[in-house]
């Protein structure tokens, strides 16, 4: 019979849900263990079908229960918005992807215990001389289980009247002794005994589920230190997919692209090309499309105002005839370079010294006559050649000060010192902390009054300036922090370079009779040119570009003094000073940028600076 | 290469001269323990010396009086017997909710030694013992001693706390109490140490949403970033093919470009998208700026193994890409952490990008938070602090734990074998 079943569940499709009513019906009101045994042995009953309904009984369940708890508790804060801004994910979605998780959980725990219930019911039965089967007491169990739960899920919930759900429940526990005897063919008293551990095993999953319910409810609403379970799942469902769609993306690419290469083309390179691939989509989508997108924008009159001009989805009025041209580029271009003097004599002069960024006016200008170098931003001083000599004293201090340093330490760690590990674990330390961290510390230590600095320069009787307020200190300020932080680098860098140069050399030189000094600059130095002319060239690119430790110690300032070309950049762009002028600033940037790689070309050029790692 | 310099350069030098050498030697054991002894006497003269008092030099209608150093004091500093209080000379002090007095330089008091005089609360001097020994000197003393004795610990020494004082300094700020959070004490322990600012932090703040933010944000960006790495490195390194010169040329190139010149059409994309606030848009700009480099730290190191280990497992029946997933990946494993530590500590402290993208306080990382503490509404010094030390101490265990790995790693990158 039970094998019969087993063997074709869905022999006949609306077997499947055929006679349940009735099976329903009969299981819960004309309890009896003839009832059980009929049910046990009815044509459409078989074990997937008892499993499925439980689980989907139980799932469904408990999603109503944790809503309608929701619904008659407390209300979720369920808010969206923020002000103007607009969270991007729906919160609900991840409210109901708490629910169904919990609703799967539940369903999955409730047929493992029907599985797991029948089969020890069914052990013992045999042992006080049962004779059903497993397949029997699935069925019988499941069905008062699956009306059972699908009524007290519902009325669970309900604030009056859900303590009917206690006496529901002992009713069920009648009901599985009374299914035990009947589907085993044993005593009522047999079947207690027997039927007690399905019980037990039903009370403790009814336990979980409500418990499951009630944690449910209480995460949703849990909150600590800002953090709430609404706010992780947002992040996850944007995590979860973008980790699942990059891998899916880059297997399907290079499965793609090797067929295409390999199959039809029969390139001899398909394999190494299709390596490639990732990592040339990834730069070619995220670098060199917003790179190029930065050229173009240089030929628009992008600002705050003209936002909507640019924007796909028109929101707004446009009041530019074209939004990319010429005209735009020669604007942006000049306007880096060279003040421009109104033509228009109604517009007093003074407005724009003291408001020299003002839509309004730029507006209301004609701008025509050139009147000496432009500013970048506010102040007279942050003009493009002060921006740029600043900048090119910064990245050599910083880079001379690295390499000596580095040098330095490193010379000094590659011999036999004691402590050598110690040492080196302390002073590689600021490499290793957030230069975030490292420069809002920085910024505190240098007040004027509390900070550090100053403390200890009282104590040794020099009165220290006021750092961060005066032009010419805070530059010493931000360029020793850039120093200091830039070191263990240059020192973990030059150590390995040290330890590989053999010792072997200096042995030799040394019997020749070479000093030390001689021994550094014959021996050292040219072995450990490879490795130090593609330091200082990554050095120089990242300290010319260093934005973090100016922008976050002095903002630029005082008095826009401490900007360099980058951090000007910035504040260009997005500063408080500035409205968005986006057009001049991806010109600012182009500007920038062409610079450093002219500088760039012409150092390795000269240097043979990159010759040893590019020419393997 | 350079031997030939060697033996072609002149040679000057005759044996060095062993004597003069243990001479000075002995002449830095005894300036040591001179300077020891210097030290140690100046200590016990710092500590019998009174402070000094000024002197009146001119007595003003108000009662108020200029004193010798060219300060004013107040008609209520002058004693009886004609002098100026002791007490007015002193700082003034904070006095913390307790009751007890907290000095300047983070010193505690009982609440009794507190006087208002001069216009302000100040020390009783009768609090402060009158003979006390400042330690800070044998500290200093030590530290000449043994710039005399071993110079290049001296050198070592000096540069190791100037590495790491700054650090101690937000652990000890992490701990102040608030009545002390601004004060002049150098200690790294301060007086009364207490964890309030960390409580507060977590109970204040959104300090754990941050973190959540950064370190979902992070781990994805770094997973991504070392996988895409990885297979190109292979591909730069070991096939020559057309294109390979101008891709790695190509690389170093997308390095000087600014990140503020990125972030521009960035920002248009994104908020023409309505993406403003997506942590999506975030980790995919942060993952393609690391790619990079790490593309070119691995090639490095992918080059120094020999191709022969793969040679030998294709011929023992692998594939080119089982050869890969068996042999080198498993060989690169310092420079894959490597490249995974600075994937991570990159996106772990980013702050421009995200500064411009991120608005919402929900989606902040805990760098935009962290700035937020100092921004300029409010000044919150002990809360930056705590989470400073927090957000820093698992970083710098990871890059201790890591070091042997990260100097191998990166090194054998740009030395050849």
């Amino acid at each position: 019979m039970s094998q019969r079943v087993l063997s074709a569940p869905y022999a006949q499709p609306e077997g499947l849900f055929s006679g349940l009513r009735k099976t329903w019906v009969m299981a819960l009101t004309r309890p009896s263990g003839v009832t059980f045994e009929e049910i046990a042995h009815n044509e459409g009953s078989s074990s997937r079908r008892a499993y499925f309904l439980l689980f989907l009984t139980t799932m469904v369940g408990t999603i109503v229960q944790v809503i309608l708890s929701t619904l008659f508790a407390v209300s979720l804060p369920v808010e969206v918005v923020t002000g103007d801004v607009v969270l991007p994910n729906d919160l609900l979605g991840s409210y109901a992807f708490v629910v169904v998780l919990f609703g799967l959980l539940t369903g999955l725990l409730a047929v493992f215990v029907l599985w797991l219930a029948a089969r020890i019911a069914h052990g013992l039965a045999r042992l006080v001389g049962g004779t059903g089967s497993v397949v029997g007491l699935e069925n019988a169990f499941a069905a008062y289980l699956v009306p059972l739960t699908a009524i007290t899920s519902i009325l669970g919930a309900l604030p009056a009247v859900n303590y009917g759900v206690f006496p529901l429940w002992l009713y069920g526990i009648v009901l599985t002794f009374l299914a035990v005897a009947g589907v085993e063919r044993i005593g009522l008293v047999k079947a207690i005994f027997v039927g007690s551990v399905a019980v037990l095993l039903f009370v403790l999953v009814r336990l979980l589920v409500s418990m499951t319910v009630t944690a449910a409810f209480y995460m949703l609403n849990f909150q600590f230190s800002g953090l709430t379970v609404e706010l992780m799942i947002n992040t996850l469902s944007q995590v979860i997919p973008l980790i699942i769609g990059v891998t899916v993306g880059i297997i399907l690419l290079e499965l793609g692209l090797y067929a295409l290469l390999g199959r039809v083309l029969r390139s001899k390179h398909a394999l190494p090309y299709t390596l490639l691939a990732p990592a040339a989509l990834a730069i070619l989508l995220f670098t060199v499309y917003p790179f190029l997108f930065n050229i173009l924008l240089s030929f628009s009159d992008l600002r705050r105002d003209t936002f909507a001009c640019y924007s796909p989805v028109s929101v707004g009025q446009c009041e530019l005839d074209h939004i990319y041209g010429l005209d735009f580029a020669q604007k942006n271009f000049t306007n880096v370079f060279v003040q421009q003097r109104p033509r228009r004599a109604d517009v007093e002069y003074g407005a724009l010294l003291r408001e020299p960024y003002s839509d309004s006016l730029n507006q209301r200008l004609e701008w025509t006559e050139a009147d000496g170098w432009g500013r970048l931003l506010s102040t007279p001083a942050s003009t493009f050649p002060v921006l740029l000599g600043r900048t090119v004293v910064w990245t050599a201090t910083n880079v001379v000060f690295h390499v000596l340093f580095g040098m330095i330490l490193a010379l000094i760690l590659n011999q036999k010192i004691r402590f050598k590990g110690i040492y080196r674990a302390l002073i590689i330390i600021p490499w290793a902390i957030p230069q975030v961290i490292v420069a809002l510390s920085w910024r505190q230590e240098f007040h004027a009054q509390y900070g550090f600095v100053n403390t200890i320069l009282t104590a040794f009787g020099i009165a220290g300036p006021s750092w961060l307020d005066d032009p010419f200190y805070a530059f010493i300020a931000v360029t020793f922090v850039n120093i200091w932080l830039g070191i263990p680098f240059y020192m973990v860098i030059l150590i390995g370079g040290l330890q590989s140069i053999s010792l072997d050399y200096y042995e030799a030189a040394q019997m020749d009779g070479a000093s030390r000094w001689q021994r550094f600059r014959f021996i050292t130095m040219p072995l450990l040119q490879p490795i130090l002319a593609p330091m200082i060239t990554l050095d120089v690119i990242w300290t010319f570009n260093q934005f973090n430790v100016i922008f976050l110690i002095t903002g630029g300032g005082p008095q826009e003094s401490t900007n360099i070309l980058v951090t000007a950049l910035f504040n260009a762009a997005f500063g408080p000073a500035a409205s968005l002028r986006l057009g001049f600033a991806s010109a600012f940037s182009i500007v920038i940028f062409a610079l450093l790689f002219v500088f760039a070309v012409f150092w390795i050029w000269s240097s043979g600076g990159l010759k040893d790692i590019y020419s393997k | 290469m350079s031997t030939a310099t060697v033996t072609a350069s002149p040679k000057l030098n005759a044996p060095e001269p062993r004597n003069m050498w243990d001479l000075i030697h002995q002449v830095r054991r005894i300036l040591a323990v001179v300077a020891l002894v210097v030290f140690a006497g100046l200590m016990i003269y710092d500590a019998a010396t009174p402070t000094a008092i000024p002197t009146i030099q001119e007595t003003r209608d108000d009662g108020s009086v200029i004193a010798s150093n060219g300060t004013r004091y107040a008609a209520d500093c002058i004693t009886t017997a004609g002098e100026i209080n002791a007490a007015c000379v002193s700082s003034p002090v904070n006095i913390a909710e307790d009751g007890s007095v907290v000095t300047d330089t983070g010193d505690i008091y009982p609440s009794n030694c507190a006087i208002n005089i001069g216009g302000g609360d100040r020390l009783d001097p009768a609090c402060v013992p009158a003979f006390q020994l400042n330690f800070t000197w044998m500290l200093l003393g030590a530290f000449v001693a043994l710039c005399f004795w071993r110079p290049s610990h001296g050198f070592l020494v000096f540069y190791a706390l100037i590495s790491i004082y700054p650090i101690l300094r937000v652990l000890s700020i992490s701990l102040r109490p608030s009545a002390s959070l601004l004060s002049r004490s150098l200690d790294v322990i301060p007086d009364g140490a207490t964890f309030t600012s960390y409580a507060e932090l977590f109970t204040d703040d959104n300090f754990l949403l941050w973190l959540w933010n950064s370190l979902s944000i992070t781990a994805t960006v770094s997973i991504i970033g070392v996988a895409i790495a990885a297979t190109s490195a292979y591909a730069f390194s070991r096939w020559r093919f057309p294109g390979r010169r101008p891709g790695l040329v190509f690389l170093l190139t997308t390095q000087m470009i600014p990140a503020g010149m990125l972030l521009i059409p960035l920002y248009v994309i994104v908020s023409q998208l309505n993406l403003i606030n997506s942590l999506v848009g975030l980790m995919l700009a942060y993952t393609t700026t690391a790619v990079p480099f790490s593309i070119w730290i691995l090639k490095g190191y992918y080059d120094t193994i020999p191709p022969d280990l793969e040679e030998a497992a294709m011929v023992d029946g692998c594939n080119r890409v089982e050869a890969f997933w068996r042999i080198i990946l498993p060989l690169s494993t310092p420079a894959l952490t490597i490249i995974f530590l600075f994937n991570f500590l990159a996106a772990w402290s980013e702050y421009q990008v995200a500064n411009v993208i991120l608005k919402d306080q929900r989606v902040y990382t805990w760098v935009l938070g962290f700035n937020d503490f100092i921004g300029q509404f409010q000044t919150d010094w002990g809360k930056y602090a705590a989470g400073s030390i927090l957000v820093t101490v698992p970083i710098v265990l990871l890059f201790m734990w890591q070091s042997k790995y990260l100097i191998s790693g990166l090194t054998l990158g740009s030395v050849k074998s």
